[in-house]
């Protein structure tokens, strides 16, 4: 019976998870399409992912060895031997607090960096402090983009020649963009799931994102806080055109904006 | 302790009783999975008929559309239903559970497939009454409900699962439909999924999100669709329809379906027609048997009469009446009524019912077209404020959306006042006019959709037809560019023409 825990914990239990670690590569470690990211601030940030997995696969085999040595141990020694309590052992404690306090701290420090690209305006890339390409208005349940006429810069307050579209947004790939996030009732979530953008709209606020599409291509855009009962439906997609392209789809959206319809 | 005491009660319940809760618990567990078997409703004015009118009235909904699990549609109504063509090649009465057709090769298995004869409307039609006439059975109604038992792919050789009828309209050339409506059964399993919820089961507008909503989900048994291209007295286009479904209606509650495949969009289209063409022809046969025999005309005969005799000979006499007209009339009725709300539909997607500006639109910041001495946007203010097209009487001196009339009790159409004061639709909602400042356009910002706004009116409200009437197209571009500046009037000064430019048109210089 002793045993039987001694290799449900050394056996059994690390078999499973190495089975688990084993098939997660194939199944790209639970992430969305080919398991890349199409974002170029979204590799750091899988990088970032990758990191803490290995540490944390390390602290998990650590522990279950170090589990397994005291349950064999334990199991081998007489009955009637007086059990020896570690708790208020001052030098243990002090290890296993140090030990995850610097791997937190570690964690912390190693991030700033794509963090603070990510969130703080002053270490943006260069492009996506003056590439403001849209305004992203989420609402119950769909997405409204406004974005300024060719040539123009996108205002805070919308413009008589201002473009409209609903649950699509066009951005050129290859640079990075910038949107302004809003929302016009609740709290949504921007989500780019395969870019691993992700980022909330609060009422009131005006919130910039930025982001790079690496290729050209369609990418999901989702609600990713719930919002109402049509939560789920709240989907768009996100054109990323090569750069010329882009140019001459906004001159073409442009004029399907403003259509006068005239047939001669 | 308690703990203890409820368990040991529980369990010490007498042994054959365990089963028993146990199947009670799952089966209490299992109500509430059955399939909810939903159904069109009828409207109030179907109810207020007199009851053989009424189930006269129910009967050829039924029979015509069919329930949410097996829609139907005439053929004749311009709904794709979808359907699998196939054509008589020969028929021989003697055999009369065999058809020749010509030989088709299709995907889709024919056998155990329902099997349609698309005989020409009028031709049935006669057949029916010349039936009703001659008190027989009614031989198309023997038609219902022939299933194909066999197919032979290399003959063409249909065998049916009963005898046809001898009629002389079963003959080469004619039309058959396999598996009809096959297309409106998957547009229902769309719908049921992304619109029931609000517009309902019957597309009445009811669904049980509809009362958290302002303004109310479309109701479509009127066949009104507010934001069409075609001309003011029109149906809306199929492709209205869709262009609403695909791009939402922003300042609603109507999202934007853009992102579901082509094919679907064009199946809930589909069946959203196919919803309001029932509740149409619901409406047209409410007012042809309505006017003369609902319970309210015989309650008003019945006014102040006392003597139970002649009430009873008054009541006899109308409903002799009501069941000559629903013998003699009523199919007539109710057949070409059909027809002509079909034809209607027809029309609208017609090239020519869509309304397009006869000249381009004018620059909203140079001379305008109607008024060459004022800048279009000038001309529209002036066109908005005016007399002809009183606009800023709903809409407000400022576009806000608070003219007059939004303070005035308004008329009912069939007489009687709103308690309510301001504006109303056709469904009885209190309507606010737009706010012109909120640079929200509900069906579409694009200039020609502001200009068709304008030219055919939103149907169903207040908002009347323009066009050709009491503005010109030349005016109706001004009253765009204005309309479409009025966001932007806190920042941007109405544009004005430059004075040198100004003075060589002759009105200006009249006036100097």
């Amino acid at each position: 019976m002793k045993r039987l825990w001694w290799i449900f914990f050394l056996m059994i239990w690390p078999v499973l998870a190495l089975v688990v670690c084993a098939m997660t590569p194939g199944l790209k470690w639970g992430f969305p399409g080919d398991g890349l990211s199409d974002s170029t601030i979204g590799v750091e940030i899988d990088h970032l992912f990758y990191v803490i997995l290995i540490i944390c696969t390390v602290v998990f085999i650590g522990t279950q060895v170090a589990m397994g040595y005291v349950l064999w141990t334990a199991s081998s020694r007489p009955a009637d031997r007086r059990a020896w309590y570690s708790h208020g052992n001052h030098k243990l404690e002090m290890i296993w607090t140090v030990i995850p306090g610097i791997i937190l701290l570690f964690l912390a420090l190693y991030q700033t960096r794509t963090w603070a690209e990510f969130r703080m305006n002053s270490a943006y890339p260069e492009a996506a402090k003056t590439n403001i390409i849209a305004e992203v208005n989420a609402r119950q349940f769909e997405w409204r983009m406004r974005y300024p006429a060719p040539g123009k810069t996108l205002e805070r307050k919308p413009q008589i020649d201002d473009m409209y579209q609903v649950n699509e947004l066009h951005v050129p790939a290859g640079t990075p963009v910038t949107i302004q996030l809003r929302t016009q009732d609740v709290q949504h979530s921007f989500f780019l799931p395969t870019m691993r953008i992700k980022q909330d709209a609060v009422p009131g606020m005006i919130i910039p994102v930025w982001f790079e599409a690496k290729e050209p291509g369609e990418y999901p855009l989702v609600c990713a806080e719930l919002c109402g009962w049509g939560h789920y439906k709240m989907g768009a997609i996100v054109i990323a055109h090569p750069p010329a392209e882009y140019e001459a789809y906004m001159k073409s959206l442009h004029e399907e904006q403003f259509e006068d319809g005239y047939i001669e | 302790m308690l703990n203890r005491f409820v368990a040991q009660n529980f369990l010490s319940a007498p042994a054959n009783a365990s089963p028993w809760l146990l199947l009670v618990c799952l089966l209490a567990g299992l109500a509430g999975c059955e399939q909810v078997q939903s159904d069109f409703v009828f409207n109030e004015k179907t109810q207020e008929l007199l009851p053989e009118a009424e189930v006269k009235v129910k009967n050829t909904l039924v029979s015509s559309f069919g329930s949410p699990a097996q829609p139907t549609i005439p053929a004749f109504f311009p709904v794709d239903r979808g359907q699998i063509t196939l054509e008589i090649a020969d028929f021989d009465p003697e055999k009369p559970t065999e058809l020749l057709i010509e030989p088709v090769e299709t995907d889709v298995d024919l056998v155990g497939k329902k099997l349609q004869f698309l005989f020409d409307p009028e031709d049935q039609f006669d057949v029916t009454m010349e039936a009703i006439e001659e008190e027989l059975p009614d031989p198309i109604a023997e038609l219902d409900g022939i299933t194909i038992a066999a197919y032979d792919a290399e003959s063409g050789k249909l065998t049916l699962s009963k005898a046809l009828p001898d009629l002389e309209l079963i003959e080469p050339g004619l039309e058959l439909a396999a598996n009809p409506n096959y297309k409106l059964h998957q547009g229902q399993f769309l719908y049921e999924q992304h619109c029931q919820h609000c517009h309902g089961v019957s597309g009445s507008g009811d669904g049980p999100t509809a009362r958290y909503m302002e303004p109310k989900p479309r109701d479509y048994r009127k066949g009104i669709f507010k934001f069409t291209s075609t001309g003011s007295r029109d149906h809306v286009s199929t492709a209205d329809l869709k262009h609403i479904i695909v791009e939402g209606i922003p300042g609603t509650y109507m999202p934007s379906f853009k992102l579901l495949s082509d094919e679907s969009l064009d199946l809930i289209v589909n069946y959203v027609k196919f919803l309001a063409m029932r509740g149409e022809t619901e409406g047209m046969l409410n007012v042809e048997v309505g006017l003369d025999f609902n319970k309210k005309v015989l309650a008003d005969e019945l006014e102040g009469v006392t003597d139970p005799k002649e009430i009873e000979e008054i009541t006899t006499e109308f409903k002799e009446d009501m069941n000559e007209f629903l013998e003699v009339d009523y199919p007539e009725i109710a057949f070409f009524g059909q027809l002509d709300l079909a034809d209607a539909w027809i029309e609208a997607d017609n090239e020519d019912a869509i309304v397009y500006a006869s000249v381009p639109q004018t620059d909203p910041y140079g001379p305008s077209a109607a008024d060459p001495s004022l800048t279009s946007i000038e001309n529209g203010r002036i066109l908005y404020l005016g007399k002809d097209a009183q606009c800023a009487s709903c809409h407000g001196d400022g576009g806000k959306g608070d003219g007059f009339q939004t303070r005035q009790l308004q008329k009912r159409r069939e007489g009687g006042d709103f308690t309510v004061p301001g504006l109303h639709d056709d469904w009885y909602n209190p309507l606010k006019p737009r706010d012109l400042t909120s640079d929200i356009y509900r069906g579409g910002r694009r200039p020609i959709d502001v200009f068709r706004r304008i030219y055919v009116g939103i149907k169903g409200t207040p908002m009347p037809a323009f066009g050709g009437k009491s503005l010109t197209d030349q005016q109706i571009w001004d009253v765009v560019n204005y309309v479409m500046y009025l966001p932007h009037e806190d920042t941007m000064p109405i544009p004005k023409l430059p004075k040198a430019e100004a003075s060589e048109s002759p009105a200006v210089s009249s006036i100097e």
